[in-house]
């Protein structure tokens, strides 16, 4: 505690005190709630230093690759397109600035280190993955404007009939239910203040804790796990599949063949190791209350109806659009994934369901991430370090049993992405896995898939994702209790997803 | 003291004051303010001396502030970037999904406010 409390004054924080004789501090009285979302208040002088800082090692490092003597077989180009990467990773990491305006530097880096021109560095923001994101975005707005996520949460606390282990699978089982096909932060973001609410319900300070911790961190998991199963559940999933799609035919399907079997293992493995590493002590919580306020919100109406309907159809041309389009003759793409998400919103549009005012709550930051993710891994290939890292990389992969070969890319991928943008390592990743599939006999897909999915196990740090951070921010668990427990799920987590593949690869699964 | 219209404010940053600027005006209503900020815009303006309940607002607080304030009508009058909780992605959506959640658990109304542009 007083450890937690001189970390808050390192960083800054103040912490809420209750004054005006209204509400009693916490060591005063027994009935003092738990405190989360301690505000963070930072002088414009600490700002200024954070920033200076920040960016300054950003350019360090950046010039200190640069620097570097140049490798053998490496070209000019190549070598300054590493410093582009450099710059990429410290700045979408360190975040001197807010990560969209950061992302938006990653462009302005390419043409400044000559490895792109601004048609080239700016291309990439314009490919359809990135407007299937966008348009997965719309969609989640559209959910959360309606209401429809609370009431999917009050019905899975519902159907957990008060188990606290049903409860945590139930809101884990709708959260990843709904990340698959919606952004995850966004997902995450929605959902902790139902579990806050259903925290709050328990009135032993200690149990009310250790379940709130219980359900966050389960939330922002399952966020993270629904978001393997599709294209649109993460932007490293949208970057890889734009770099599969200019190899082969890529389609939403096809991203499922691996993304499903991936959720079926990694899913209940979590919700498992979840529950075993956080005990609440609470075998049941009082399902009352959201019983109660199902009755008050009544039942579904007509525009909650037709977004749900709208919704299930997208998915379904999601997944067979292509099929659709050839039994009906339609023109080619009309029914690929962007242009379904597209046509899901205008739809919603017309039937103002949603309109343009709703949308102004979206995280457009996205936007500007995948594209800078896509215009790096573009830089990666034009400038020849895919081919470098390739020819370098091939022949000791290419001998390695493929289960080594899994368990190192599982595990770099798991352990970068806790320090690494996950969209900056697939962005790079990829198009290095693709060369080195060219120079041997292994299957693109089971190197490129494991190390991407295996971003998703982002779990022990606030920079390791969206969700992470915004826990953090919250200040509802603990730093150490978030890295202890991330780093036991992203073993367990990338050690199953290696086993899966090797099985996987062993059927000849694609 | 118990006829008056007891009136919680959450926030008293620049939403808040235009809230508290207008319900001053009525001597009869008393007014409670709850920020979690050390010194919010209402107090550099002099609107308030201080302010009532240091509190971040959350499900896990509310039962607890609506104890101790007992509002007959709330005015949630917070923007999310004044909850001091950074630029984390989602923060946005997390505070308003938490004003909902206070909105349904709250016993008598809550009004949201636009957010104040200077």
């Amino acid at each position: 505690m007083v450890a937690d409390s001189r970390r808050r004054k390192d960083e800054g924080l103040t912490t809420p005190k209750c004054i005006a004789g209204l509400v009693s501090p916490p060591h005063r009285s027994q009935r003092a709630p738990i405190r989360i979302l301690l505000p963070r208040v930072l002088s414009p002088f600490q700002n200024l230093t954070r920033f200076v800082g920040r960016f300054g090692l950003v350019l360090v490092l950046t010039a200190a690759t640069l620097l570097l003597p140049r490798p053998d077989g490496l070209s000019p180009d190549g070598h300054r397109a590493i410093a582009a990467f450099v710059f990429t990773a410290t700045i979408l990491g360190l975040q001197p600035v807010s990560l969209p305006i950061a992302a938006l530097m990653v462009p302005l880096s390419l043409v400044a280190l000559g490895v792109a021109d601004a048609n080239q560095a700016f291309e990439t923001f314009s490919r359809p993955v990135v407007f299937l994101i966008l348009g997965s975005l719309f969609l989640a707005e559209a959910l959360r404007k309606h209401g429809l996520t609370r009431r999917l949460a009050l019905h899975a606390i519902r159907l957990a009939h008060g188990s606290t282990s049903r409860l945590l699978l139930a809101l884990m089982l709708l959260t990843a239910g709904l990340s698959m096909w919606i952004e995850n932060t966004a997902t995450a973001a929605m959902l902790i203040p139902v579990a806050i609410t259903i925290a709050s319900q328990v009135q032993d300070r200690a149990q009310s804790q250790r379940l709130l911790i219980l359900l966050v961190l389960g939330i922002a998991y399952a966020a993270s796990i629904g978001g393997m199963v599709t294209i649109t559940g993460s932007s490293a999933n949208a970057v890889a599949s734009s770099h599969l799609a200019q190899t082969r035919t890529w389609t939403f399907l096809d991203w499922m063949a691996f993304g499903v079997p991936s959720f079926l293992v990694i899913f209940p493995l979590t919700w498992l190791l979840l529950k075993r590493l956080h005990r609440t002590g609470i075998p049941h919580v009082d399902a009352e209350p959201a019983l109660k306020q199902l009755a008050e919100i009544g039942p579904l109406k007509g525009a909650e109806k037709e977004l749900l309907a709208t919704l299930a159809v997208a998915i379904v041309l999601w997944i067979a659009g292509p099929q659709i389009e050839s039994l009906f003759g339609l023109p080619t793409s009309l029914l690929s994934a962007a242009l379904v998400a597209i046509i899901a919103v205008s739809y919603l549009a017309v039937r103002e369901i949603i309109a343009w005012d709703d949308l102004k709550g979206v995280s457009w930051g996205i936007f500007l991430i995948i594209g800078a993710g896509l215009a790096l891994g573009e830089a990666v290939v034009r400038t020849g370090v895919a081919d470098w890292v390739a020819d370098n990389a091939a022949p000791v992969v290419a001998q390695a049993p493929v289960l080594v070969a899994l368990l190192v890319l599982t595990f770099a991928s798991a352990l970068l992405t806790n320090v690494l943008n996950n969209t900056t390592i697939a962005a790079v990743l990829v198009p290095v896995l693709l060369r080195i599939a060219e120079q041997s006999t292994l299957n693109p897909l089971y190197l490129v898939m494991p190390a991407t999915l295996a971003t998703t196990f982002g779990y022990s740090l606030p920079s390791a994702s969206g969700r992470m951070a915004l826990i953090a921010a919250t200040g509802i668990l603990p730093p150490a209790t978030m890295f202890r427990t991330g780093m036991i799920m992203m073993t367990a987590s990338a050690l199953a997803l290696a086993l899966l593949f090797y099985v996987l690869e062993w059927m000849g699964w694609s | 003291m118990t006829d008056k219209l007891r009136v919680l404010v959450i926030g008293a940053g620049q939403t808040g004051s235009r809230v508290l600027r207008q319900l001053q005006k009525d001597a009869s209503i008393h007014v409670t303010t709850a920020d979690p900020r050390a010194d919010p815009l209402a107090v550099k303006e002099g609107l308030i001396k201080a302010v009532d309940i240091h509190e971040a607002l959350t499900p896990l607080t509310f039962k607890h502030v609506i104890e101790e304030a007992k509002p007959d009508l709330i005015f949630l009058a917070m923007r999310p970037e004044d909850m001091g909780l950074g630029a984390a992605s989602g923060v946005d959506i997390l505070v308003a999904e938490l004003q909902k959640e206070i909105a349904a658990l709250a016993k008598v109304p809550v009004i949201e406010v636009s957010p104040a542009h200077a």
